[in-house]
């Protein structure tokens, strides 16, 4: 019965994001047919498809991110986005533009290393300001991390006053939540980190079970939490950085999918993680159809969408609890 | 090796005559607490095997952290806790989990995660990588399910059952962890009356036909002396008296621990000692 609803849920899942990929590969100024696909037409397959493909990819990646940091830290509001960690990556980012590359905006295998760096830092800070004792609340973590959140984008604007006005925009708009670098190259970075981080943490998907039960219990059945918390911890931050590199500040994303998820499939993660991968890019790959066609002849960055979908959802979530 | 470590546990605690450990668990002058603040100075404590063990003691006396000591849940600060006879720091973690289940007090599930989900995670110390469920695993939850009477549970959602339920899926959970030591944190608290019984006929039936060694920590005082075998008296981190219920439910032993003046008669039905009656030993000063 479980089983079959689970298969169900993620038959549905798959066939909504086949159709959302469908569906955005025509999502633009110019209409042109599907089937110029296979001809090779060089707008839809070096243009939109990696485009399309990198918005799936990192939708799957930040719902991954967000589940993992939402089970470790027992606090259902944990997310990428909110934590700080994408503040972090975007101040690394920004500083390596401006004082590595002069200000040129053209994107390196160095972003998702500095990104790592950046949000790992971050979180280590607010990892530290939130516990007591050797315990972290969770509640705190996440005050903490909005607070850190701001102070590190004022940081990031500080820098970025020192751009060419050019430079300026892009990396704003990247700020936003735009998707950049959706060459071939970002599309295989992506496929390749998300797939490798993410079947590690879903081999270890029973640990992240123990630790969703909190403290005792994991240490009851023979986990060691602290240890296991921290190689989550970094897995989750690895994912939202390579993310964050090519999509920039996406928030909510991270929060929504595994929630909807939780619902759909309830909070077991060898369930939950597969679904959330698939919701996740559902979500963008809506979100960017969005933020293609709604606001011609602009286009807005996904981010902006992604945040007007996800802030009331957030608020729902704080007046629920 | 192990012989040596079990001697020396004996010499450190004379009162032992035996020569083979009976105790499942013990406690060598352990010092428990948190970083700043100890709770337990210095405890030798003894856990008899295949008996009922209660701990009980005024709120703050230490009896949870005790609890919580025993089961690693936090660090001894010095002191040495043996797992049948051996130091368990010397063990692995997973080793230890399957020799001894806990159930902290409280415990949360997230919601939708069913009772038969829950249970198959106390199956964790024994499964390697992936951990899909062996044939045995699937057994053994079915078991535990069925012992607890959560069966017919099995897939409903555990934040969704009432109190004494999710109690009760809590338990097979430990149960499906399939150990011979069982330590349970105020198992039942929160519960009405008949859910306490029940909860704690649970453990007796666990104890008689499993033979388990369980040892909880409850505030019920005439339930405590109703189904322990060996009760624990503390208060201020320290044990004030420890034996059978004869020994622990008399009026002297509760003045000491509770400051308490009771009235204990023998119960008709049960044949053991309980409080008819009791009142605080200040308020009969003050009358006087």
């Amino acid at each position: 019965m479980k089983r079959k609803r689970y298969a169900l849920t993620c038959t549905i899942l798959i066939l909504l994001l086949i159709a959302g990929i469908a569906l955005d590969l025509n999502a633009g100024y110019a209409k042109i047919p599907l089937s110029e696909l296979f001809t090779g037409n060089p707008v839809l397959l070096n243009l939109r498809l990696p485009r399309v493909l990198a918005c799936v990819l990192v939708g799957a990646g930040l719902s991954l991110s967000g589940s993992v940091l939402q089970g470790v830290t027992r606090n259902d509001m944990a997310e990428p986005g909110l934590l700080g960690i994408n503040a972090g990556a975007g101040l690394a980012i920004a500083a390596y533009i401006l004082f590595v590359q002069g200000g040129h905006t053209n994107y390196s295998v160095m972003m998702p290393i500095l990104a790592f760096i950046g949000s790992g830092t971050v979180f280590l800070i607010e990892y530290r300001l939130a516990s007591k004792n050797g315990k972290v609340s969770s509640k705190k973590l996440l005050l903490v991390g909005v607070a850190i959140s701001l102070a590190v984008s004022s940081l990031t604007t500080i820098l970025m006053l020192r751009m060419p006005d050019s430079e300026y925009a892009f990396v704003q708009n990247w700020i936003a939540g735009n998707i950049w670098g959706a060459d071939w190259q970002g599309v295989i970075m992506l496929t390749v980190g998300i797939l490798l981080i993410g079947s590690v943490i879903y081999y270890f998907s029973r640990t992240l079970n123990g630790l969703m039960l909190g403290h005792s219990i994991a240490v009851g059945i023979g986990i060691d939490p602290p240890k296991a918390s921290r190689r989550f911890l970094t897995g989750a931050i690895a994912l939202s950085a390579l993310c964050a590199s090519v999509g920039g500040g996406l928030s909510f994303i991270g929060l929504i999918a595994p929630h909807l998820c939780r619902r759909l499939v309830g909070p077991n993660y060898q369930n939950l993680l597969p679904a959330c991968a698939l919701c996740g890019g559902v979500i963008m790959v809506f979100a960017d159809i969005i933020s293609r066609t709604w606001f011609l002849p602009y286009e807005m960055p996904v981010g902006i969408t992604a945040a007007i979908i996800g802030a009331p959802y957030f608020l729902y979530l704080l007046v629920k609890e | 090796m192990n012989e040596t470590v079990t001697q020396e546990a004996q010499n450190s605690l004379s009162s032992n005559p035996e020569t083979s450990t009976p105790y499942a668990m013990q406690g060598i002058q352990l010092k428990i607490g948190y970083s700043q603040k100890t709770i337990i100075p210095e405890m030798s404590v003894r856990i008899p095997r295949g008996a009922i063990t209660s701990i009980i003691g005024p709120n703050g006396c230490g009896k949870s952290t005790l609890l919580k000591g025993l089961a690693r849940i936090i660090p001894v600060q010095s002191g040495t806790v043996l797992l049948e006879g051996k130091p368990m720091k010397d063990m692995p973690t997973k080793m230890i989990a399957r020799q001894l289940a806990l159930l902290p007090q409280g415990p949360e599930a997230p919601a939708g995660l069913s009772v038969r989900e829950l249970v198959s995670f106390g199956r964790y110390p024994y499964q390697k990588g992936f951990g899909t469920l062996s044939k045995k695993d699937r057994e053994i939850v079915e078991e535990a399910m069925r012992a607890t009477r959560t069966d017919m549970l099995a897939d409903r959602a555990v934040d969704q059952l009432s109190g004494g339920q999710r109690q009760r899926a809590w338990i097979a959970m430990a149960l499906a962890q399939d150990t011979p030591i069982i330590l349970l944190d105020e198992p039942t608290t929160y519960l009405d009356m008949a859910h306490q019984l029940e909860i704690l006929e649970l453990l007796q039936r666990l104890n008689r036909e499993k033979k388990k060694t369980i040892a909880l920590v409850i505030h019920d005082l005439n339930l405590a002396a109703r189904f322990s075998d060996y009760l624990i008296a503390m208060k201020d981190g320290e044990i004030l008296h420890e034996g059978t219920a004869e020994q622990i439910m008399t009026p002297s032993v509760l003045r000491d621990v509770f400051s308490l003046d009771a009235l204990v008669e023998q119960d008709p039905w049960t044949n053991k000692p309980t409080m008819i009656s009791y009142r605080l030993l200040k308020d009969e000063n003050q009358s006087k």
